[in-house]
């Protein structure tokens, strides 16, 4: 919360600027309005007319100052608010690119989005009713209760009792009811969500197993009960509502009977009578959005507090801190390794070298945590438990920027942005030629326009051109280090033969490191590493692991059984 | 618009009562103004004593605690019918998604469609719940409110009359200029969504390229232009509401002076009279002034009333069935079928018969048909043209049911649903039998994972239970598939290679289903493919070849190289 406020009154100058026009704006309209019935009691009186048009003129200048300070009060005020939730939105996001992609074990894009766009904007509400708001008015009453004081003391005592009911008393007592109420209808949504998600992914399954129908009805009765809740989180708002607006009038009526008996008594003047009145019915005005303070409060809390958990997970090691690597190209090896988080395949006890300008590969079955070792080679996670070398050197002591532009990396998952071919590309070579790019396309067999349009995900594109397209990436980049997940899997066999011979002869004398759960085509390689469970259970060239009866040799015979290319 | 009206028309009962309570509100207003001026004219004007007051304090009262009573059951309609239409069209939704044909229903994304249906239907809310009492009440206390100010006072009435239209107009034209900048904007927040979901999904690429600086910049700008633009349609509302603003204070102003006039220069008017007037002119003003905030919060409704519409507008073409019974083992059968999948894609000619008990294998480049070819025989997708006979009948003359509880589908990518492992395998098929059971997770080779789970059988797996790996599901499913005894089996094999277990389990499973049913399998695995009875060779949506595998190594130099030339040959 405290970072709220913080951030909130780093527009100083907005803030301060909002409460007095605000302030303006909030004493000129119940001027207005006490001004208006004290004419009304003065014309009664039979006064000479330019008296009264006198104050009439002076009527209008009031209901355009408040008119005007409300204008800008409403500008600058959201504003500032755009400006703090713009802050906000970006220092998420900072923290997010430190944290990735560990983050995205945890949390799913989706759930980040959501807190990005919403929880965000829930925060609106913070500055805009629950920071200034309050201190608007209390200026505004605390005016109004001095300038009562000067006719009566008791009904500025009035007054003030009833403010101290609707902002300070109810509020409070009514929130827990709503906090109650809230939780049971959030609880109902989760739960319908859920539920729908399951109908919606799980249809095949159900419609096979003949139980849409069931499934569907008791789909229904949850979105019934979520409706009721909502229905009921309604009711008790509008309760609230016409808890405080019957405070309010009864305040005027008490005004009322309070003031006509003071003018029966001789203590009050009956010419200020109507005044006081219309007085007391505009000030109230500002009384009842004070009732919703704490509501607002709870949600831009519990907003923060979701933004809050992202934001505050453990960095770890700064990207742009450490040494650089001096040799290239350079040797990978990975000692006593062990590696254990959430969603990614568990290593234990790993121990390998690929000497510098040698090429390995990486086999065994999904899952067995060939992928793994690449994200820590990349150093995406830091290990539990062992040392990983690059260039002889600890990886943590190496600047991981200095290590990512010194490698040619080949995701399983590789990312294309919205926009063109071009555009694409050029992120892994920034001065290069249009020349240059085409002639990478024609290498990797792509007959694409460099103006052609990439949708989100590259999804205009099948499977097979996003991996030539992140290849052909490869291929601009050309470091004298190589790491690849996986490169060939979702192209035909004689296109993902062609390349694979294609790069074979790049990569000649650079440390490559292959991962594949193919194994056709690994001949040639220096060194073929086989993972099982986590575990590297054989080593070796790939002739001396033909001569063993291990998981290679089993690996082989599954191979030849089986035809996953198409 | 008219949609969300025609559900609002369907509360007949519920608009009757807004209609009442409007204007026993606006019976309350006048009386509470009355009663404040004629206490303030008693003591003040006629110096009346205290006691002869008492009633009229009891009759102020009272009309407070009407018009507060009234305003909340109001507003209590409101949030009814809300309730009311959300559940409606959640239902309307949900039958229509149950009645769908499946291949309607596995298009488009389940998330996008959870978010139709929990979060667009509940924006439809404020429509009901604000929009609807409140245009009902903006009409109603008005006029009433005119009527009683034109009693008392003809010219009041009549300025009255002519100002208050100004507000409304006010609104149009603010409502002609921000609904595009609100468009504008809305395209915005999606293009900033848009734009971070992709950053986020691509920030891995984008360090190892050391591209996140310059992405970052560009994320920022799509901030700031949203913000840009929300501003442009706040400024616009601003000074919609100062232009408002003035016109009150105008009419306000206009009608103090015409009533001073009243009262000094030509002494026709009491103070009682003028200060109902003035007692009720903001309130004639301001009940219309709440049309236009709740125009705004009824428009949101809007955009998302026409996805909804959309959705449940949409017309599809479902499977057609019948009422037979199949107890036989089926003889599939497809004559000069064609489907297509959209524009792009097509499948045609097709011609075939699937004999009972015969194992058929489905082989084919990705994306040229074979899931599509599995689907249509599966009773999943209905043909466009052609035919389809079990036993030669066709197909619509059986019905879903019996067609369904006969025949098993494995997909690549299993379902599990929140429940135990043995509630998966079960699927609520029948009495649960528990020698089926086991038989069947032991014919799944899931016998000995099911003894490491710590409630065996009986631990909850799914969403908010545990995890289970890619080989682990599809041994679930084929439990599941084993447990039906089903007289047919369609199998879409994995083209992922899965651990050691599963793929032997494949095999076993194959022969094993093979024994008593037919099995359809779009193969992607050697020894599937040579033992099938038949081989269906998919390209390009045709069928380019059917034969069995001795056949077509034999006579097709294409087959050959298919699965996979030298590689194969040197096996054998």
């Amino acid at each position: 919360m405290k970072e709220l406020i913080d951030t909130v009154l780093k527009e100083r100058k907005a803030v301060l600027l909002s409460i007095v026009l605000g302030a303006v704006g909030g004493i000129t309209a119940v001027g207005l309005f006490a001004m208006s019935g004290f004419i009304i009691s003065e014309a009664a009186l039979k006064p000479p007319l330019y008296f009264i048009l006198l104050l009439a003129a002076c009527l209008k200048l009031f209901g355009f100052v408040k008119s005007v300070s409300r204008y800008f009060e409403r500008i600058i005020s959201h504003e500032a608010t755009l400006t703090i939730l713009n802050n906000l939105r970006m220092n998420f996001y900072d923290h997010l690119e430190r944290l990735a992609p560990r983050i995205f074990t945890k949390y799913r894009s989706g759930d980040l989005l959501a807190r990005i766009v919403g929880d965000v904007e829930t925060l609106q509400n913070f500055f805009l009713r629950v920071f200034y708001p309050p201190i608007v008015t209390a200026i505004v009453f605390l005016t109004t209760i001095l300038f009562t004081m000067f006719y009566s003391g008791w009904i500025a005592f009035v007054i003030l009792i009833s403010l101290v009911l609707t902002t300070v008393i109810i509020p409070p007592l009514l929130m827990n009811s709503h906090a109650k109420v809230g939780m049971a209808k959030l609880k109902k949504r989760g739960e319908l969500s859920t539920e729908a998600t399951e109908f919606l992914y799980g249809y095949r399954d159900l419609a096979l197993s003949h139980k849409l129908h069931e499934q569907a009805e008791e789909l229904m009765a949850i979105s019934d009960d979520y409706a009721e809740e909502q229905a009921r989180e309604g009711r008790m708002i509008i309760r609230d509502q016409a808890i405080n607006a019957f405070i309010a009038m009864l305040t005027v009526a008490g005004v009322l009977i309070l003031g006509s008996y003071f003018v029966t008594t001789g203590q009050l003047n009956g010419l200020f009578l109507a005044m006081l009145v219309l007085m007391t019915l505009t000030v109230f005005d500002f009384a009842i959005p004070m009732a919703l303070v704490p509501t607002f409060k709870k949600e831009s809390e519990q907003a923060m507090a979701r933004l809050d958990e992202v934001v505050t997970e453990p960095l770890g090691k700064e990207s742009d801190v450490g040494t650089l690597i001096k040799k290239q190209p350079f040797s990978l090896a990975m000692q006593e390794v062990s590696f254990n988080y959430a969603d990614t395949a568990t290593l234990k006890d790993i121990n390998f070298v690929v000497p510098q300008g040698t090429r390995a590969a990486i086999v065994g079955p999904s899952g067995s945590g060939k992928s793994t070792i690449m994200q820590l080679l990349l150093d995406m996670y830091s290990v539990e438990k062992g040392i990983i070398r690059i260039a002889g050197q600890p990886l943590e002591e190496i600047k991981s920027e200095d290590l990512w532009s010194k490698v040619t990396v080949l995701l399983q998952q590789n990312h294309f942005f919205y926009g063109t071919v071009r555009e694409n590309l050029i992120i892994a070579k920034r001065d290069a030629t249009d020349d240059e790019l085409r002639e990478v396309l024609d290498e990797m067999e792509l007959d694409f326009d460099l103006d052609q349009h990439v949708d989100e995900k590259g999804e205009n594109f099948s499977g097979g051109e996003k991996q030539r397209l992140a290849l052909a990436r490869m291929w601009l980049k050309d470091t004298s280090v190589w790491l690849l997940d996986e490169p060939f899997s979702a192209l035909d066999p004689s296109t993902a033969r062609k390349l694979h011979e294609k790069l074979m002869k790049k990569t000649v004398g650079k440390t490559v490191l292959l991962v594949s759960h193919r194994l056709v085509g690994l001949e040639d390689l220096d060194q073929i590493l086989v993972m099982e469970d986590g575990k590297l259970v054989q080593a070796g060239q790939p002739e001396e692991l033909m001569e063993q009866q291990g998981l290679y040799m089993t690996l082989k015979e599954i191979e030849r059984n089986t035809i996953a290319l198409f | 618009m008219k949609w969300l009206q025609s559900w609002a028309m369907k509360e007949k009962g519920v608009l009757v009562g807004n209609i009442i309570f409007s204007l026993f509100i606006s019976f309350a207003i006048i009386i509470q103004s009355a009663m404040i001026v004629k206490v303030v004219d008693a003591v003040f004007i006629n110096k009346n004593s205290f006691q002869s007051l008492l009633p009229l304090f009891g009759i102020l009262i009272g009309a407070i605690v009407l018009r507060v009573l009234f305003n909340s059951w109001n507003n209590y309609l409101g949030v009814k019918m809300s309730m009311r239409v959300k559940k409606k069209v959640r239902q309307a939704l949900l039958r229509k998604w149950e009645k769908n044909p499946l291949q309607s229903s596995m298009k488009g994304q389940a998330g996008s469609k959870v978010t139709m249906l929990v979060e667009m239907i509940d924006q439809l809310e404020s429509f009901y719940r604000d929009y609807m009492p409140q245009v009902i009440k903006s009409i109603i206390v008005p006029i009433v409110l005119l009527v009683a100010v034109t009693m008392t006072h003809f010219y009041s009435g009549l300025i009255l009359l002519f100002t208050a239209p100004l507000i409304p107009v006010a609104y149009i034209i603010v409502g002609m200029q921000t609904q595009k900048k609100s468009e504008k904007q809305l395209m915005e927040l999606s293009n900033f969504s848009g734009k971070f979901l992709d950053l986020v999904q691509g920030l891995q690429t984008l360090k190892l390229f050391g591209q996140g600086k310059k992405q970052r910049d560009e994320l920022e700008k799509s901030n700031r232009t949203f913000q840009k633009s929300t501003m442009g349609i706040l400024k616009v509302a601003f000074a919609s509401t100062f232009f408002i603003e003035l016109v009150v204070t105008l009419g306000i102003g206009l009608i103090a002076i015409e009533i001073a006039y009243q009262m000094i220069t030509f002494e026709t008017m009491h103070f009682a009279e003028a200060f109902f007037i003035l007692a009720i002119a903001p309130e004639f003003y301001n009940s219309i002034k709440d049309l236009g905030s709740a125009f705004h919060t009824g428009r949101g409704s809007m955009a998302a009333a026409e996805v909804i519409e959309k959705e449940l507008n949409t017309q599809d073409q479902p499977v057609q069935w019948g009422e037979g019974t199949l107890r036989e083992l089926p003889k599939l059968e497809i004559k000069n079928g064609q489907f297509s999948y959209d524009e792009h894609f097509t499948m045609k000619d097709l011609n075939f018969v699937i004999e009972p008990k015969s194992r058929v294998a489905i082989i084919g480049p990705t994306g040229q048909g074979k899931s599509t070819l599995l689907n249509i025989l599966s009773g999943v997708y209905e043909l466009e043209q052609g035919e389809i006979f079990i036993n030669d009948k066709l197909r619509s003359h059986y019905s879903q049911d019996q067609w369904f509880s006969g025949m098993s589908y494995i997909s690549q990518n299993p379902y599990l649903f929140t429940g135990t492992v043995a509630e998966n395998i079960a699927m609520a098929q029948g009495e649960f039998d528990e020698n089926r059971m086991a038989e069947s997770i032991k014919l799944a080779q899931l016998d000995q994972w099911v003894e490491s789970l710590p409630n065996g059988v009986h631990t909850k797996i799914g969403e908010g239970g545990r995890a289970l790996s890619g080989g682990e599901k599809q041994r679930v499913a084929i439990a599941r598939a084993f447990y039906k005894q089903p007289k047919i089996v369609f199998f879409d094999e994995p083209t992922m290679g899965l651990d050691l277990q599963t793929e032997q389990l494949l095999q076993n499973a194959m022969d094993a289903f093979a024994k008593t049913t037919t099995m359809v399998t779009v193969a992607h695995r050697l020894h599937t493919i040579v033992n099938a009875d038949q081989i269906i060779v998919v390209n390009k949506g045709c069928i380019e070849m059917i034969g069995t595998h001795t056949q077509l190594q034999k006579e097709s130099t294409l087959y050959r190289e298919m699965i996979g030339g030298e590689q194969y040959e040197g096996t054998h």
